[in-house]
This record gives C-alpha cells, structure tokens and sequence, in this order.
C-alpha cells in the first residue's frame, strides 16, 4: 500500500487533502440540478426507458458524492478498490438471482404455466372480492398459494412392498435384492461392462 | 472554544498518519458490508417489480413524490454541511475553526432530523390509509392484487434506512460532543473524516431508494 499519493510525510506536518470550497459548492449544485432532473424526467413517460434514466441519474449523483464528498478521489486508492470490490459482489449477486427469475419456464414450460395460473387466480379472486366487497376466506399471504389440485401433480410416493408408505428419505429396495443392511457393502459381482477384472 | 487538545495516536500504530488511514478502510469495509446488506432489499425490489409490473406502478403512486424529493434535498444539504464539518476540521490548526466545525456538526444533525420528520408524516398516513405490508393492507384503491408486496418493501427498506440515519444522528451527536472541547484539528479529525463517511452513506442509499420507491415504480 503507497501512501504517496496523498500523504505528505516531511516535518510532522501531515497533508490531508484539502478540498477547495467552490469545488463543495459545484458538488452541492450539481446534486440539486440532478435531483431536479431526474423528477422532471419521471414526469414524462418513456416508458421502460424511465428506470434506466433514473438510475443512470442516480449512479452519476452516487458517483460524486463518493468521489468528492467522501473524497475517493484524493484518497488512498486501496479505499476505491475495496468500495468497487463490494460493488462488484452486489453485481454477482444481483446477476445469478435474477438470471434464475428472468429464466424460469426456458426448459420447464410447466413452471411458466403454473406461474401464469397462479396469476390469473389472484386476479379472478380479487375482481370476485371487489364485487362482494369482501375478502375471501383465505385472503391474503395464503393467497399466493394456488389450489392443491392446480398444481402439477407430483411423482407418486415410493412405496414398501407391503404397500404401506415409507418414512421420508428412506429407498425402497429393488426387487429380489438384499436386505437394506447389505446396501452399503461392495458388490460381489463385476460390472457389466465386458472386460473381466481379476479376482 | 479557542484552545485545542493534542491527540496522541495508539501505541499499535506507528504514526497518527497510519492510524488515520488504518480507520478510514476499516471504515470502507464497513461501509461495504451495509452496501451489501442493503442490496437484498434491492434485489428483492427488481424481483416483486418483475412479477407485478402493473401493481407496482399503480402503489408506487400513492407515494407523495413532493415530500420524497424534499427528503431528498434536506439529505443532500445535509451531506454538503458535513462535508464542510470535515473541511472545517482538516484547516483548524489552532481551534479558530471549532466554532464553526460544531455548528456545521449541529446543521447536519438538524437536517437528519428533519429528514425524520418529514418521513414520520409519510409514515404516518400510510398507517392511516392501511397502506401497510402484508395482512395489515386494508387499502381499497389499488385494483391489482398483491399491493401488500410492495409496501412490505418501502416500510423495510425506508425503514431501515430511518434506522441509519438515526444511528448517525447519534454518531455525529458524540462527534459533536467532543468537536466542542476542541478534540478535532488539522492534525487529527479521525472521527469527524469517519463519522461523515457513514453520513454520505446514508445518502448514498436515499439517492437509489428516492427514484426507485417515488418516480420509477
């Protein structure tokens, strides 16, 4: 780490950079004009274009506020490295959550089907609810939760040879195989894949 | 308010300019990490906007975007009277400043309050008009379903940002508190440099939530 670029070391005395008053002022100014800006464009409808002039807005305010008001600009460079770093996880973990929300239904188009059932439910629940002027019964939070029997309909259980359900997480044994306590030992046989291994 | 007190720096450091500097990145690791806290709530932002574009706009309009944007601005005024507080602090070599260093100290806390203020009157008509998360929704002028998702988000993300700048206001009190026994000069101002750092943080985050809970929606 390198002091140099902003330490003076000479006498005792130690540098700290100072800012000249007109360039708080600019800062000051310039972040009350973008403020007036970004309402002002909020007012006219771009469309999607609106969130992207809000934060582009937004990031150049963020942007001077760090580099002048908290002064990364005429600090030690390590302190910049470090602010980006965070920012860069924030991108990562912004990139791969929506990456899975923006792509759900690409290879499992029944999750896309059951998301826009979902949808269509709440609707139909809510215009009903306005006509009686009354929740449902279940409204609210449970509301989120389509009926059991909208949903996909999931594989069937395993079940024991005696027909009975098995406790969660338990395998059933293959048929005419060992007992479950011989599962975990070594097979006796060779696998099936042609060439024979040596005793 | 004339007189200064010499700062000795700790004896684990070898100069006060290595302890300045060792405090000021500890504090952007700090800072980092509320960064970090605060982008799930973002993120939970983009994913409940993307599921329900037409409900998000329609709550985000029963915000009052006129007392947002005058948060906004006593925020940003706020930030510029800390940013002089340090200013002040860097050029007082021998206490002339002190004067004015706790009064910019004092200005900034005010704004902080105001800020308040102005947020405990959003506050409270949200309560009032049963714009409220979750069950707690009784609003009936919304006609898209799920309007709850989106004030669950405003009250924890404006609220845990009420929380900061609360927790500023009592940082920058202490800062206050010991800038007026003439504690701070050019030569050591650790916990002023410190202390406005977190200040311009909380601004940092109103600067993204003002645009993204009031105008975008």
């Amino acid at each position: 780490m390198s002091h140099d670029n902003t330490q003076a070391h000479g006498g005792g005395e130690h540098g700290h950079h100072v800012v000249p008053m007109k360039v708080y002022f600019g800062v000051f100014g310039a972040l009350l004009f973008l403020t007036v800006v970004t309402v002002a464009v909020a007012q006219v409808d771009l469309g999607p274009m609106n969130m992207l002039v809000a934060m582009l807005v937004a990031t150049v305010k963020a942007s001077v506020v760090c580099a002048f008001f908290m002064q990364l600009k005429y600090d030690e460079k390590l302190n910049t490295i470090i602010f980006v770093f965070g920012l860069i996880f924030v991108a990562l973990f912004f990139l791969f959550t929506l990456l899975d929300v923006f792509s759900r239904g690409f290879l499992d188009p029944r999750q896309d089907n059951l998301y826009m059932q979902q949808e269509a439910m709440q609707k139909q629940r809510y215009d009903i609810e306005q006509k009686v002027n009354k929740p449902l019964p279940g409204v609210g939070l449970a509301a989120d939760t389509p009926p059991k029997d909208e949903l996909v309909p999931p594989p069937p259980p395993p079940s024991a040879p005696d027909g009975g359900l098995l406790p969660d997480g338990a395998v059933p044994p293959a048929e005419g195989s060992a007992p479950p306590s011989d599962v975990a030992a070594p097979p006796t046989e060779a696998p099936a894949s042609g060439a024979p291994s040596a005793p | 308010m004339s007189t200064i007190v010499k700062h000795h720096h700790a004896h684990h450091f070898a100069n006060s300019a290595q302890e300045f500097s060792a405090s000021k990145m500890g504090m952007w690791l700090f800072l980092v990490t509320e960064v970090l806290l605060f982008s799930g709530l973002f993120l939970g932002y983009a994913f409940a906007k993307s599921l329900y574009p037409e409900m998000w706009y329609e709550a985000s309009k029963q915000l009052d975007w006129k007392l947002g944007a005058l948060n906004t601005l006593v925020l940003i005024t706020s930030s510029f009277t800390m940013a002089l507080a340090v200013n002040a602090a860097q050029t007082n070599l021998n206490g002339e400043k002190t004067g004015r260093l706790v009064k910019l100290l004092v200005a900034t806390i005010a704004l902080a309050g105001a800020f308040l203020v102005v947020k405990y009157f959003e506050y409270s008509h949200k309560f009032h008009m049963g714009l409220l998360p979750g069950p707690l929704y009784t609003f009936g002028g919304i006609n898209e379903p799920n309007a709850h998702l989106f004030f669950g988000l405003y009250f924890l993300m404006t609220g845990l940002h009420g929380f900061h700048v609360v927790v500023g206001m009592g940082l920058l009190t202490w800062v206050t508190i010991r800038a007026s026994k003439g504690h701070f000069y050019s030569e050591y101002y650790t916990p002023v440099e410190v202390g406005g750092l977190y200040w311009h943080l909380v601004d940092l985050i109103w600067i993204y939530l003002f645009p993204l809970l009031y105008l975008v929606g």
